[in-house]
C-alpha cells in the first residue's frame, strides 16, 4: 500500500514512531488456506498466524454485529475455539479459508445477536461500544474498486442494495429493517429476495 | 433458472446475510447437512458477500485475548510463548495473570458487569466527573497543542479536539498507540469527524497507557495495513496526571 501524499494541516509528512514493515509483509502474505491445514494437523503456531493476521479485523466484524467490545471479543474467542476443533473440515472447494473464518465469526455474533438476548442495554449509551451504524453507502465506497460485489451492489435498486448492506454488515433483522423502512414485514422480505436474486444474476 | 432454484437461492442468501431467527437457522444447517445442492447454494452467498467482511475496521486483539483462546484449548504453551509480544517485561505477578485462565475469564465477566453498570450509572447521573489518571496533550508538528487525552483508572480515555482543521474529504483520522513493548504502532480508534470520541483502553496494559499517541491521516475507514500509511498531524506521550 503506498502512502497517502497528502499534507495536513500544513506541515511535512512526519512519522517518528516505529514502524516493522517486515512484520507487515509477514502478516500480509499469511496463506490462510495452508495455516488452516496446519491447523487440522495440530500445529498452534498456525493457530496463533491466523490470530495476528486475522483478529483485528474479526472484532471489528463481530463488533459491527454484537456492538459491544467485550461480546465482540467473546465472539473471536468462540471463533477460534471453533477454527481449531472444525479446521479438518474447511473444504477450499467451498470458497477461501478467509471466508470459511468470517462466516464462523458472523455466525457465532448472529447467533448471540438474535438468540441470547443479551443485549438489551442499548448500545447508545455504552462506554466500551466504539463503533457506530455505518450507511449503506459508505460501506459500499469501502469496496475495492474492483470488485464485482461492489459493481453489483452499485446496479441494485438503491433499497435493497441498503437492506441487504445493513442486514449483512450490521446483523439487523427482518423486523427491524420493516420498522426502519415502515412498511411490512412481508414488503421487506421480498425486497431482500428480488434484491439477492438480482445480485446472483450480477455475480454468477 | 427454476422457480425451485429461486426458492434455494433465495433461502440460502437470508441465512448467509443472518435473517433466519434461532429455530429458522437450524432448519437450514439441517437441510445443508442432508441436500448437496442446498450447501453449495450457501457456500456460493457466503463468497459472493465475503468482501463486505472486508470493510470492518480492524481492532486492537491484545495478547489477553490470545491468552484466553490458547488456555480455553490448552493449546501447548511453547507456541504461543514463542511468539508473544513482551513476556519478558513482564513483572513475575504480570506474567502469572497473564497465562491464568482463571484470572481473565473473572475479568471477562468483570468487565461485562462493569459496562452494564457503567451505563446505568451514565444514565442515571450523566454529569459524574471523575480525576484522569493520566493526561496527554498531543501536539502538531507546528509545537501547538492539537488535542488533549484524558486516561482514567477504569481503563477509559477521552480525546478532546483544540485545534484542528477539518478532516479532508474521503479521509478518516485514527489514532495509535506506539509502545516499545510493540514492533509497530497499534491502532486504537477511528475518527470520521473532528469530535470528542470516548476509547477504551482497558485492555492495555499501564505501560501502554504511559506510551505515545499519534494521530495519522489515513484512507476513509481507516488505514488498509493495520498500520499507518499516512502523515502523523500530531502526537505526545501520557504523563501521570498527578
Amino acid at each position: 500500500m503506498m502512502p497517502v501524499s497528502i499534507t495536513y494541516p500544513a506541515g511535512r509528512v512526519v512519522w517518528r514512531g516505529r514502524t516493522d514493515w517486515g512484520l507487515m509483509k509477514q502478516a500480509t502474505d499469511l496463506d490462510v488456506e495452508e495455516a488452516l491445514r496446519r491447523c487440522a494437523a495440530g500445529d498452534a503456531g498456525a493457530l496463533r498466524a491466523i490470530f495476528e493476521r486475522e483478529a483485528p479485523r474479526m472484532i471489528g466484524v463481530a463488533q459491527r454485529i454484537v456492538r459491544r467490545r467485550a461480546l465482540a471479543e467473546e465472539v473471536v474467542q468462540d471463533s477460534f475455539v471453533q477454527i481449531w476443533r472444525r479446521a479438518a473440515s474447511f473444504d477450499a472447494a467451498r470458497g477461501a479459508g478467509r471466508t470459511w473464518i468470517y462466516a464462523i465469526v458472523r455466525h457465532r455474533a448472529i447467533s448471540i445477536l438474535r438468540d441470547e438476548r443479551r443485549l438489551e442495554l442499548d448500545a447508545d449509551g455504552d462506554p466500551t461500544a466504539t463503533v457506530s451504524e455505518e450507511s449503506s453507502d459508505d460501506i459500499v465506497t469501502k469496496l475495492s474498486d474492483s470488485s464485482s460485489l461492489r459493481r453489483c451492489l452499485e446496479h441494485l435498486e438503491e433499497r435493497a442494495r441498503k437492506l441487504i448492506v445493513l442486514t449483512y454488515v450490521h446483523g439487523l433483522s427482518h423486523t427491524e429493517l420493516a420498522a426502519r423502512e415502515g412498511v411490512p414485514l412481508g414488503t421487506v422480505k421480498s425486497w431482500i429476495r428480488r434484491g439477492a436474486l438480482a445480485l446472483r444474476e450480477c455475480l454468477g | 433458472m427454476t422457480d425451485r432454484d429461486d426458492d434455494r437461492d433465495a433461502l440460502a442468501a437470508e441465512y448467509v446475510l443472518g435473517l433466519l431467527g434461532g429455530a429458522e437457522a437450524a432448519d437450514v444447517e439441517r437441510r445443508m447437512a442432508s441436500d448437496a445442492a442446498f450447501a453449495q447454494a450457501v457456500a456460493a452467498w457466503r463468497v459472493r458477500l465475503a468482501d463486505l467482511d472486508m470493510t470492518a475496521v480492524p481492532q486492537q486483539a491484545d495478547e489477553a485475548l490470545w491468552s484466553r483462546i490458547a488456555s480455553g484449548l490448552a493449546l501447548p504453551s511453547a507456541a504461543p510463548a514463542a511468539t508473544r509480544a513482551a513476556p519478558a517485561t513482564q513483572s513475575g505477578l504480570l506474567s502469572w495473570l497473564w497465562d491464568s485462565l482463571a484470572f481473565w475469564r473473572g475479568l471477562s465477566a468483570a468487565a461485562v458487569a462493569a459496562a452494564a453498570l457503567f451505563v446505568m450509572l451514565v444514565g442515571l447521573r450523566p454529569a459524574v466527573v471523575a480525576q484522569p489518571a493520566f493526561v496527554a496533550v498531543l501536539t502538531t508538528d507546528a509545537g501547538r497543542p492539537g488535542a488533549v487525552m484524558h486516561a482514567y483508572a477504569d481503563g477509559r480515555v477521552t480525546l478532546i479536539p483544540l485545534e484542528m482543521a477539518p478532516i479532508p474529504q474521503g479521509r478518516s483520522l485514527q489514532l495509535w498507540s506506539i509502545s516499545t513493548a510493540k514492533p509497530a504502532p497499534v491502532a486504537i480508534g477511528l475518527m470520521d469527524q473532528v469530535r470528542t470520541i470516548r476509547l477504551d483502553l482497558r485492555n492495555l496494559s499501564p505501560d501502554q497507557i504511559r506510551q505515545r499517541f499519534a494521530i495519522s491521516v489515513e484512507p476513509f475507514g481507516g488505514s488498509p495495513t493495520g498500520l499507518p500509511t499516512g502523515p502523523v498531524v500530531m502526537q505526545g506521550a501520557m504523563t501521570p496526571a498527578n
